[in-house]
């Protein structure tokens, strides 16, 4: 045994032991600081840390929690901060909190030092991938919006000016119509001419009805007659064929024409859309502008809430694969394994506090029901409650209650807040640079509730507007949309906006409406639509100039194909077939005089001398 | 002064050179060496080695390279580790006691790297005690380089 270095050993450990038992102030100040600055991502200080072995309690004169926004600014301070806790638990390594409570609280307080920490920002990534993607979106909708169009807008007063703007191509596809029915009717009258002609037809068959007529009864004149009227039959029976090939073709290239003319038509009217909506409306939602005011600040403030609510959740939800009992966190060095046991307990347990905290300029009253570092291994849902009324300050009473259930492996939370009396300059609204809006008077009530099942999240928000005066100041001289809104709004003093955002399985949707949309609405109708509308009709007229001589050649072209060379192809049709028919039939009666004829003529019925019988 | 400390560290780091006080050195030094330096069996083994007569040379010696050894062994460890806390589901009730007994949890036997390095190193205590007793048996120093006092 040596029993001497035992002792130096032990010795040493005690020194050691006891340095940090006298420095664990310093020491939990410094650890404390570093884990609420990996929450917060901010800079925390601590002032003033006592921890007493004697009441076994924690004090702490100041906390200071910087904000993520302005570096010399303190998003939280709070004063006079007591947690006592049980003594046995610690042997388990339980902090268990059986009292807690705050002398002052302060929001938005300067700072000296800059709050700004090195860590790396944490991105929407926080948030499930499908939810990060979905705020990216709509973020994106804001940006993408033709703000530019809408500042600027104005109504022309000449159409002209605006015509020769625009590239017209209705022109060049009525031009090539045009030239494509040209080419078609000049296949066709080449074609056509292959035709012999009407009056050829009528020749040949008054030759093939003189001889049926005018053949007297010799076997021989009979069948050289026949034989005659044979070949005016085949004659009719080529050109009928003929006449009926170039009627296809004529009809496909009278089809062909047609679709032209409905493409340069297309053509046409998308010119006139174009047109149209250099001066029109429809690209700005007129119907819910109270969305171009009141929505981009909202979504970037949901952004922020829906991302520490989910740090909080990722922090405390349980995270096991079904049928395991175990929770895996991964650390620095290995992974850490949570039994999910009846005998385990979380490491942070706070089960009830209730206290009041006044000053000068605010009282709160601060509600905490089991708080806990893990609700899975604890079995009861936690809530938190805080109200406060302020005096000399932008806000008149606010109050927050929070309730989460993360024991079972869907959480579920309810978050509800209200605000009273809160300064109109305080609350953000516009598009900062691109809309810059402002309140300059007034005050805002708001009720907002938002309630998580699992993935689901429904937020509801009502906000109410009271004797409200607007600041356009820094608005750019804008045109006539923003100045119909700006009387609009000018006059309106009290109104609500409805906040809506839903996260379903179809997606995020984000809503915000106001009995403005309407008022908005109706006052850029009544000063505008009938100024627009009156200008889009002079733009169609001066367009349908434009186009009205190549719209008319191509419409004349079209008429010449139908009526001028299909009706031609179809008359030499009927015709060679009318009189292929006739002179079939001439042919029948010939071949059956001239059959009767030779019955009549013995020296026929047995033809001798070489002299062969026709029939 | 100075001088004469040194003469005692020096001698210190010489003394108890017996096979088993050797084995014991580089045994204890395994253990510290492949598990997490700070941890409470550390501790208690770093108290073990000042209470017995253990070579401190040897303690060291193999603190430092099973140090080394144990950053490359750390994803085995951690494998280890989880075997044995989740996998081995008999074991189950025995892990629930180790952290949520009372002292027990400050071992931090719930996690897989210390958990996994522990008990290996726990595992090859005795086999590498017994293989350096019987190798230092087996090539015993010479007269000479027993050291005054030890011989």
């Amino acid at each position: 045994m040596r029993i001497k270095f035992f002792i130096a050993g032990l010795l040493f450990l005690t020194i050691v032991g006891g340095v940090a038992f006298f420095k664990i102030d310093t020491l939990l100040t410094t650890a404390l600081e570093e884990k609420i600055s990996q929450i917060t991502l901010t800079k925390t200080d601590i002032s003033n840390l006592k921890v007493s072995f004697k009441n076994w309690s924690l004090e702490i004169k100041k906390l200071e929690v910087a904000s993520r926004d302005d570096e010399f600014k303190n998003i939280v301070e709070l004063e006079g901060v007591f947690i006592g806790f049980k003594a046995l638990p610690l042997l388990k390594k339980t902090l268990f909190v059986d009292e807690f409570s705050i002398k002052g609280i302060s929001f938005g307080t300067p700072r000296g030092k800059s709050g700004k920490l090195s860590l790396p920002k944490k991105s929407s990534s926080w948030v499930s991938e499908k939810m990060g993607n979905a705020i990216d979106k709509i973020k994106a909708e804001f940006v993408n919006l033709p703000f530019n169009k809408f500042l600027d807008f104005e109504i022309p007063s000449d159409p002209i000016e605006m015509v020769n703007a625009l590239n017209l191509k209705s022109i060049d596809v009525f031009k090539t119509s045009i030239s494509n029915m040209e080419q078609y009717r000049g296949d066709l009258s080449r074609r056509m001419s292959e035709l012999r002609g009407v009056s050829d037809y009528d020749e040949r068959i008054n030759e093939a009805r003189n001889l049926a007529k005018n053949t007297v009864n010799d076997p021989k004149v009979v069948s050289e007659a026949v034989e005659t009227i044979k070949k005016t039959y085949e004659f009719f029976q080529a050109e009928q064929r003929k006449a009926e090939s170039l009627f296809g073709d004529a009809s496909s290239d009278i089809r062909k024409a047609e679709g032209d003319l409905s493409v340069a038509t297309n053509a046409l009217e998308l010119d006139f859309a174009a047109a149209k909506s250099r001066v029109s409306l429809d690209e700005f939602d007129i119907g819910n502008l109270s969305k171009i005011v009141f929505g981009s600040p909202g979504i970037d403030l949901a952004e922020k809430v829906i991302q520490y609510h989910s740090l909080l959740q990722k922090s405390l939800v349980l995270n096991t694969e079904d049928g395991e009992f175990v929770e895996v966190k991964k650390r620095q060095i290995g992974r850490d394994i949570i039994f999910i046991d009846e005998k385990a307990q979380p490491r942070f347990v706070l089960e009830n506090s209730e206290f009041n905290v006044k000053s000068s300029q605010a009282a709160y009253t601060i509600k905490m029901k089991d708080i806990n570092s893990a609700p899975f291994l604890y079995g009861k849902p936690s809530s938190l409650e805080l109200k406060g009324s302020f005096e000399n300050a932008p806000l008149g009473s606010a109050s927050f209650a929070s309730f989460w259930d993360y024991t079972k492996k869907i959480p579920k939370d309810d978050l509800h807040m209200e605000v009273d009396q809160l300064k109109a300059e305080a609350w953000p609204l516009g598009i900062p640079k691109i809309f810059p809006i402002k309140f300059s008077q007034g005050s805002i009530n708001a009720e907002s509730k938002l309630h998580f099942d699992g993935e689901a999240m429904k937020w509801v928000s009502e906000i109410f507007f009271k004797n409200i005066s607007w600041d356009f100041s820094e608005l750019p001289q804008a045109g006539l949309l923003v100045s119909a809104m700006k009387d609009v709004l000018s006059s309106t003093k009290y109104f609500h906006v409805d906040i809506e955002m839903i996260s379903d399985e179809k997606g995020l949707q984000y809503h915000v409406k106001s009995d403005l949309d309407e008022l908005l609405h109706a006052a850029i109708q009544s000063a505008l639509q009938k100024k627009i509308e009156s200008f889009q009709e002079k733009l169609h007229l001066e367009l349908e100039k434009r186009v009205s001589v190549y719209k008319d050649q191509a419409n004349k072209n079209l008429s010449d194909l139908r009526l001028g060379t299909k009706r031609n192809v179809e008359q030499a049709m009927d015709k060679a077939n009318q009189y292929r028919e006739e002179a079939g039939k001439l042919e029948q009666t010939l071949t059956k005089r001239a059959q009767s004829g030779v019955a009549s003529i013995p020296a026929l019925k047995n033809p001798s001398n070489g002299i062969k019988n026709p029939f | 002064m100075p001088l004469k400390s040194i003469h005692k560290i020096v001698k210190l780091f010489n003394s108890e050179v017996k096979p088993n006080q050797l084995a014991w050195g580089i045994s204890f030094g395994m253990m510290v060496g492949l598990t997490p330096l700070l941890s409470l069996h550390n501790l208690i083994s770093l108290l073990v080695v000042c209470l017995f007569r253990i070579n401190f040379l040897m303690f060291f010696l193999s603190l430092g390279l099973f140090s080394v050894l144990s950053f490359l062994l750390r994803p085995f460890f951690d494998w280890f580790g989880y075997l044995l806390l989740v996998d081995m589901t008999a074991l189950r009730s025995f892990w629930i006691f180790m952290t949520t007994g009372p002292v027990v949890p400050f071992f931090r036997f719930n996690n897989t790297v210390m958990t996994g390095s522990f008990f290996l190193s726990l595992a090859l205590f005795f086999p590498l005690f017994i293989l350096i007793v019987k190798f230092r048996q087996s090539k015993p120093l010479a007269p000479q380089q027993f050291p005054e006092g030890n011989a």
